[in-house]
């Protein structure tokens, strides 16, 4: 025996609603052939127990409780002239698949000549209604139960827009009690500011096509959720009170899960690039000490120099001749090595000035490269940001590859520069290791040119490129021909997240197997979606 | 006697000019040059004799790791000094196997030096030239054939407890010494508290030793093996792991881990001559007693590789010394005389070393020594049989 969604008390508000349309054809049933009592008898949960009862209370009768286990078990209708119960006729309630859920009966304690016709087949009929609905019941059940599980919401609408079905995880969800929905607009339940969106996408909605929409929605308690609207329309004579079909799916958990995502890129490539970061400062950390040391040095050898010349010029000491002070003078210059010093203590400056400033750069790339984007954008000079991005990954290029910048005239651009940063750093990793393999030096073509109120930025190498078939798969995440530990392949998926979702742009690829690859991103610069995408 | 030479490598000028000033007092004694890359580092070796090279490891073209193994093969003559600012493990794992001595960026110019002038000098007083060349060219040591596979499913095993992988380790003469030689610098990690291998591992890392031991075996394959070589450096590895053993109780606590490196480390110029070197025409005599190939001791071999590879003083001169009778000092025995007494006692022991008698007299006297009058006399020889037979099964399985 199958235990049937409407019938078990587990939905109570769709249960009432069957128990009463169970009412309404029992009572029917009982018009119809002119008895006296009839009921709908149902196995649920609990056993066998009387769901609806016309003309009398509680229970079904004992002998009617027999001939209704008679029903189910020959699974067709059963008339009783003169039985124990009298008059009785019963029809079995199935399922579409034939299982049994229950019986529509009428009886009589008086045993009379049947209204004529006393037809098995009109309460066949009616019992077919009752095994219908428990079904639909039960598929909505099924449906929006495997719905919950996403953490989605199953709603049905009138052409007017007013919710007339809604499943029950709306109410775990937004804490908007199922009852006091239904019936209302949907509408009222998104936020202010996408409440016109949302009546534009239902009343958009066309048979067999689905509109979506990105929009919050709102909790009983003023709360906002986002969520993924998506609407389609039932087409033809469907009952019109259920004509828009509706999903709303929580982006909560996808949310958290795309920030992890871009955090662990953003950590790899930073673990990528501070070893070759520690190197870019270790390296003008070590020449300037010794400089410095160097100079340290020279001053005492200079001073001693000086300390020489004015002995020589010393007047007290009259008795000393002019050619034995020039003497003197001469042979403390040649021990100091004056000629070196001379030229190498301007070069010894001009290199430590030269290497404190290659770590002042340093530092204040990684500081405006790490950038931490505000929630909203800001106007942004492209240029700049791909200068900064390249100075933070110098380490990562410079041994496989030399970089031509060709950076045009850009208006700003209104962007979360912070993300683009991250995007021109993948793009530069890995066009480096394009070029790792190859015996002589790469090259790395860094392009901008503004193309009306688009900027558009071109980064090509000519490394080992992209086979044609690897080219559809590039951008998706955990795609990677690096090996493993080198790459998470999250990389080009970022990018993509960047360049189309966040900035309405568009990222194209431009491979040949070694020849090379070009990435093209264009970038809207007011920031609106570019049409062309 | 000309002056030292010393050749400067480095992608960057600017650390060159800058080595160049801060290097500028000892330009009375050495001559020094500076070039840019690893090709025209390898035109000035080939051009002029030198005796130290030190290099940049990440350089365009030819890096650091891949000149320093050019050199120690067409220079082994020539000290390999690695001055890196590069910190990526994968890397330094190269140049641990091509380096003599390890420097980081920044070092101060007394660092660099200290760290010449220790590979300027020489320690072998008959053949100085001769022993820096053979100790010169070796890049890492090998493990014994029977062994490799046992000691490398024990290091690839990700699981491995520490433990075990510190007591394989401190077996192994080979890893022993490679690790002694990079824990002695900044470049590896954190540098080790001391020399016993449970501070060394701990300060390198477990992935750091697996992966140095998986390197360093890549440099010799089974097939060069001699069998007959592979049978007498198996008595010269019993002998020393029976000595590490025995010497743990009788050098003092202080003394203990620069002994027990000491007593593995003893006969590694027999490692060095006999191990896969069969090429070169002074192919050394194969007689278990033999202690000289080509004319050169094997000692002397061994202890010029240590000094190059950078262990610890203690450790050097208690290997050089093994076969000088020792004179037993009122200060005590030190890791000269601990590591002398092992080794003496275990003479009357299957582990005994086959190229030198027994020394009763001399025994007699260090066992007399005031530091190891808490055990009786008689307690020695059962512990150096007991040691030796611990040795037995360590290199029998």
């Amino acid at each position: 025996m199958v235990t049937v969604a409407a019938v078990d008390p587990g939905e109570p508000a769709r249960a009432e609603e069957y128990r009463r349309s169970s009412e309404d054809i029992a009572a029917l049933a009982a018009h119809s052939y002119g008895t006296t009592y009839a009921g709908v008898t149902v196995w649920a949960a609990g056993g066998r127990r009387l769901l609806a009862g016309h003309g009398f209370a509680t229970e079904t009768p004992p002998p009617v409780a027999e001939l209704c286990d008679r029903v189910v078990r020959e699974r067709r209708p059963v008339v009783v002239r003169d039985g124990a119960a009298g008059l009785f006729a019963g029809a079995a309630i199935l399922t579409s698949a034939g299982d049994p859920l229950g019986v529509l009966w009428v009886a009589d304690e008086v045993a009379r000549p049947a209204p004529a016709p006393l037809s098995e087949t009109l309460l066949q009929v009616l019992a077919d209604q009752l095994g219908l609905r428990a079904e639909l019941s039960t598929r909505w059940r099924e449906r929006t139960q495997a719905l919950d599980m996403v953490g989605a919401v199953l709603f049905y609408a009138s052409r007017d827009g007013l919710i007339t079905d809604i499943s029950s995880y709306w109410a775990s969800l937004t804490g908007h009690p199922v009852d006091s929905t239904v019936g209302r607009p949907v509408t009222e339940f998104f936020h202010g500011e996408v409440v016109d969106e949302v009546r534009e996408v239902l009343t958009a909605a066309g048979a067999g096509s689905i509109r979506r929409l990105d929009c919050a929605l709102l909790t009983a308690d003023g709360a906002t959720i986002p969520v993924d609207l998506a609407v389609t329309r039932f087409d033809g004579p469907a009952d019109d009170t259920r004509e828009l079909l509706g999903v709303v799916t929580d982006l909560r958990e996808r949310r958290r899960r795309e920030l992890e995502a871009g955090h662990d890129q953003k950590l790899e490539s930073l673990g990528r690039l501070s070893a070759g970061i520690a190197h870019e400062i270790n390296t003008p950390i070590q020449f300037v000490g010794d400089n410095t040391r160097f100079l340290a040095s020279a001053y005492q050898e200079m001073l001693a120099l000086i300390e020489t010349y004015r002995r020589c010029l010393d007047t007290t000491s009259g008795e000393l001749a002019w050619g034995d002070r020039l003497a003197l003078a001469t042979e403390a210059e040649q021990a100091t090595d004056l000629d070196y010093l001379t030229t190498e203590v301007p070069l010894a400056v001009e290199q430590s000035l030269d290497g404190i400033e290659r770590v002042a750069s340093l530092v204040r790339a990684m500081k405006s490269f790490s950038y931490k984007d505000s929630r909203d954008r800001v106007y942004a000079d492209l240029n700049e940001a791909l200068t900064t991005t390249l100075t933070v990954a110098r380490n990562e290029v410079k041994y496989v590859a030399d970089v031509s910048l060709d950076l045009g005239e850009l208006p700003p651009v209104l962007c979360h520069v912070g993300d683009l940063n991250q995007v021109f750093l993948n793009l530069l990793v890995n066009a480096a290791d394009a070029l790792h393999d190859r015996e002589e030096r790469g090259e790395i073509r860094i392009t901008t040119r503004a193309e009306g109120s688009t900027a558009v930025i071109s980064l090509a190498d000519n490394g080992c490129g992209i086979p044609a078939d690897l080219q559809r798969m590039i951008f998706e995440p955990f795609f990677t021909t690096k090996e493993v530990g080198k790459g998470t392949g999250q990389g080009l998926a970022l990018a993509r997240a960047v360049v189309i979702d966040k900035h309405g742009g568009t990222i194209e690829v431009n491979s040949a197997p070694g020849e090379g690859t070009e990435f093209v991103l264009r970038l809207p610069v007011d920031g609106k979606a570019l049409e062309s995408a | 006697m000309r002056k030292p030479r010393v050749l400067f490598v480095d992608d960057e000028p600017r650390i060159l000019d800058g080595l160049r000033r801060s290097l500028r007092g000892k330009r009375g004694e050495w001559e020094m040059s500076f070039v840019t890359s690893g090709a025209e580092a390898l035109r000035a070796l080939h051009d002029t004799p030198h005796d130290v090279v030190v290099s940049d490891m990440r350089m365009p073209g030819m890096d650091g790791a891949e000149l320093l193994t050019h050199v120690s093969r067409r220079h082994p003559e020539v000290a390999r000094v690695v001055l890196s600012g590069h910190t990526e493990p994968a890397a330094a794992i190269k140049v641990a196997v091509a380096g003599h001595r390890f420097l980081t960026k920044p070092s101060d110019p007394e660092s660099v030096v200290t760290v010449i002038e220790q590979l300027l000098v020489l320690t072998s007083g008959t053949h100085p030239a001769q022993a820096r060349r053979i100790a010169g060219g070796v890049r890492s040591l090998p493990t014994l054939p029977a062994h490799v596979d046992r000691l490398s499913a024990l290091l690839r095993d990700p699981e491995v407890e520490l433990s075990s992988a510190i007591r394989a380790a401190s077996h192994d003469v080979g890893l022993t010494a490679k690790l002694l030689q990079l824990s002695n610098s900044a470049f590896f990690g954190a540098r080790a508290r001391g020399v016993s291998m449970d501070s060394v591992v701990n300060a390198v890392g477990l992935p750091t030793v697996q992966a140095l031991f998986s390197a360093g075996q890549l440099l010799w394959s089974s097939t060069e093996w001699r069998p007959e070589a592979e049978g007498h450096l198996g008595i010269a590895w019993r002998h020393a792991v029976a000595t590490a053993c025995l010497v743990g109780s009788i050098a003092s606590p202080a003394n203990r881990p620069h002994a027990q490196a000491a007593a593995l480390l003893q006969d590694v110029g027999r490692f060095v001559c006999l191990a896969g070197q069969q090429d070169d025409d002074w192919g050394p005599a194969l007689d278990p007693a033999a202690t000289v190939c080509g004319g050169v001791p094997y000692r002397d071999v061994g202890v010029e590789l240590l000094h190059l590879w950078g262990l610890p003083r203690p450790v050097v001169t208690a290997v050089a010394e093994r076969d000088v009778p020792h004179r037993v000092a009122a200060a005590g025995l030190g890791v000269t005389g601990a590591v002398r007494a092992a080794h003496l006692l275990l003479q009357d022991t299957e582990s005994r070393d086959p190229s030198v008698g027994s020394h009763a007299d001399e025994l007699a006297l260090i066992l007399a020594h005031p530091q190891l009058t808490a055990q009786p006399v008689d307690y020695w020889p059962g512990a150096a049989v007991e040691a030796s037979e611990r040795a037995g099964r360590c290199v029998r399985t």
